[in-house]
């Protein structure tokens, strides 16, 4: 049988979980890369000084059903260094909360972590229980249909109490999805909520224990590689060449030259997908749909001290700072930070709009600011350094009523497909959604092919 | 949080004049929008929220979420990026309320347009 090609643009998580699925299935695999480094919103870089500078706190969680198989597949599964099953919640004055997630079968284990607390009052562990019951209860269809709510209004509807949002939930919506509780859909925070309840391990967390470089895209390339797959990267595509039968011919390249296959991926950004498909597509409601999705901003700052100002080997959740989770890599993953003796610490800095306007400089000073009131051990270590990576448009905003308007990985043109978080898969825009979507891809692919 | 007990928390003192001299033409200029802290910053919304205070270690940063659609005959806006500009404060000494309200009356008129 003729060997088929596959291009896949884009050579984050979703574009790489494609191109795994279909290079098994014996398919030429290229991913084209505009960047000089591979990984998407999970890819990291090395600065003049030789440090990691990394686009986001990315953190893996006992849930993630399909990215974990992937990891293992491809070989680096065992660069994930897993935590103590515990929530952290940061407040000032060096006040931590631990929600502690018992050895017990799930949901009883979440119960005990969310009763046995200093975090919530009485009242509220009494809400929370029978509040958030009904997600454990109710399959993944009930959360699709909760996507005219924000999570903040559906919370209420619960009768859960507002407090819980403002100590919680709006921290994991700002560290999840960059927007707050009131802008976030109930959709993705419920369906996180129900794998959450079903399983265990679901919420345990898990630090890569170097950087994405070198732990997740090298095996991933590897692993493509050594099934005739290629990524090439600084390639820089302008547009889907659309034919007058209504197929992709192929990609033209900022170069002018053109690369055809059998069948094209987009596996970009929602804004990059955007401009690579041609004005006169639009015409279809299918894709006319990609630009009723928004984009959100984030930015991840890192800041290096000469000491360690923490001991906790975890993420840690706030409400009380311009950044809404963080981690002290040098603790966390130090195989790859613990090099200075000091703290690196991360940060992912949202709603990143309001700061956006500011230098970089103002913003770091901000974050340092509130970590010293978070850790006042930072108080005492000196800044050796810091640096902010701003990514204006992120993954797609998952607002209220966006849902409606995701597109399945299928396309009108026949040998053209989507992938990437923002496309019809059923977990939240993240790097298991982003896999979930990837192997969606492959499979519509692969199906077509088969199809002849 | 309070906005007080944030201006207590995360202000420096020698701002605290700055902050409430602010917070007063908040009010007067705009008494229906609501004063409440979101995402860790003082913030002020009506349907949404149009202006937040920034405090920082060289002064407070005032800012208005749609700051690039106002007119700037002061010329006091500063920033980068698609939509928020902000003034910044280092002094009470040296504020032009009248510039500053200029702004505030900008930033209802297209929070209410």
């Amino acid at each position: 049988m003729q060997t088929r090609r596959v291009v896949i643009v884009g050579s984050g998580m979703a574009g790489l979980a494609c191109a795994a699925d279909l290079a098994d299935a014996g398919v030429k695999v290229t991913v084209l890369e505009k960047r000089p480094v591979a990984g998407g919103k999970v890819s990291s870089w090395r600065d003049q000084d030789g440090d990691s500078i990394e686009s986001g706190l990315h953190i893996f969680f006992g849930c993630y059903k399909k990215l974990l198989p992937f990891l293992k597949r491809v070989g680096a599964y065992q660069y994930i260094n897993w935590k103590e099953h515990t929530i952290l919640v940061a407040q000032a004055n060096g006040k931590t909360h631990r929600l502690h997630f018992p050895n017990l079968p799930a949901p009883f284990s979440g119960i005990v972590a969310f009763s046995w607390n200093n975090l919530f009052t009485l009242s509220e562990k009494i809400t929370n229980i029978p509040g958030l019951f009904v997600v454990y209860i109710r399959g993944l269809g009930y959360n699709k249909k909760l996507d005219r709510f924000s999570y903040a209004q559906w919370h209420k509807r619960r009768w859960m109490q507002q407090s819980v949002v403002d100590k919680l939930w709006n921290a994991i919506s700002l560290s999840t999805g960059f927007i707050g509780a009131a802008e976030m859909s109930a959709r993705p925070m419920t369906t996180v909520f129900h794998y959450f309840a079903r399983s265990t391990n679901a919420s345990k967390l898990g630090f890569l224990n170097g950087t994405p470089e070198k732990q997740l895209f090298e095996p991933m390339r590897r692993y493509l590689e050594e099934r005739g797959g290629e990524i090439l990267l600084n390639q820089k595509v302008k547009e889907v060449v659309i034919g007058e039968d209504e197929l992709a011919k192929g990609l033209l390249l900022e170069n002018d030259t053109t690369i055809e296959a059998d069948a094209y991926i987009i596996a970009a950004p929602l804004h990059s997908a955007r401009q690579l498909l041609p004005d006169r597509l639009r015409r279809y409601k299918f894709f006319d749909n990609l630009w009723k999705l928004r984009s959100v901003p984030v930015m991840n700052a890192q800041i290096w001290y000469d000491r360690k100002v923490c001991d906790e080997d975890n993420l840690f959740f706030t409400s009380e700072a311009i950044f809404s989770v963080f981690a002290d890599l040098s603790i966390t993953s130090p195989q790859a930070y613990d090099k200075h003796a000091g703290s690196l610490v991360s940060m992912a800095i949202a709603p990143a709009a309001p700061l956006w306007q500011l230098s970089d400089e103002e913003i770091l000073d901000m974050a340092h600011a509130d970590l010293v009131r978070l850790w006042p051990k930072v108080a005492e270590a000196k800044r050796l350094k810091g640096t902010l990576v701003r990514i204006p448009n992120s993954i797609y905003r998952e607002e209220p009523g966006s849902d409606k308007y995701r597109p399945t990985q299928f396309t009108p043109i026949p040998n053209l497909f989507l992938c990437g978080c923002y496309t019809a898969q059923d977990y939240m825009a993240s790097m298991e959604g982003a896999v979930q979507s990837g192997q969606l891809a492959a499979k519509a692919v692969l199906k077509s092919f088969s199809q002849g | 949080m309070t906005v007080d007990e944030f201006v207590e928390a995360k202000v420096l003192p020698q701002y605290h004049d700055i902050v409430a001299m602010l917070r007063q033409l908040m009010h007067e200029i705009v008494p229906e929008a609501k004063e409440y802290i979101a995402y860790a910053m003082p913030s002020y919304k009506i349907n949404s929220i149009f202006a937040y205070i920034l405090p920082n270690k060289n002064g407070i940063t005032f800012s208005f979420t749609r700051g690039t659609q106002f007119e700037d005959k002061y010329g006091m806006l500063k920033g980068v990026g698609k939509s928020a500009r902000h003034v910044k404060i280092k002094s009470l000494a040296t504020v032009n309320q009248e510039a500053l309200k200029y702004y505030i009356k900008q930033a209802l008129e297209l929070e209410t347009s």
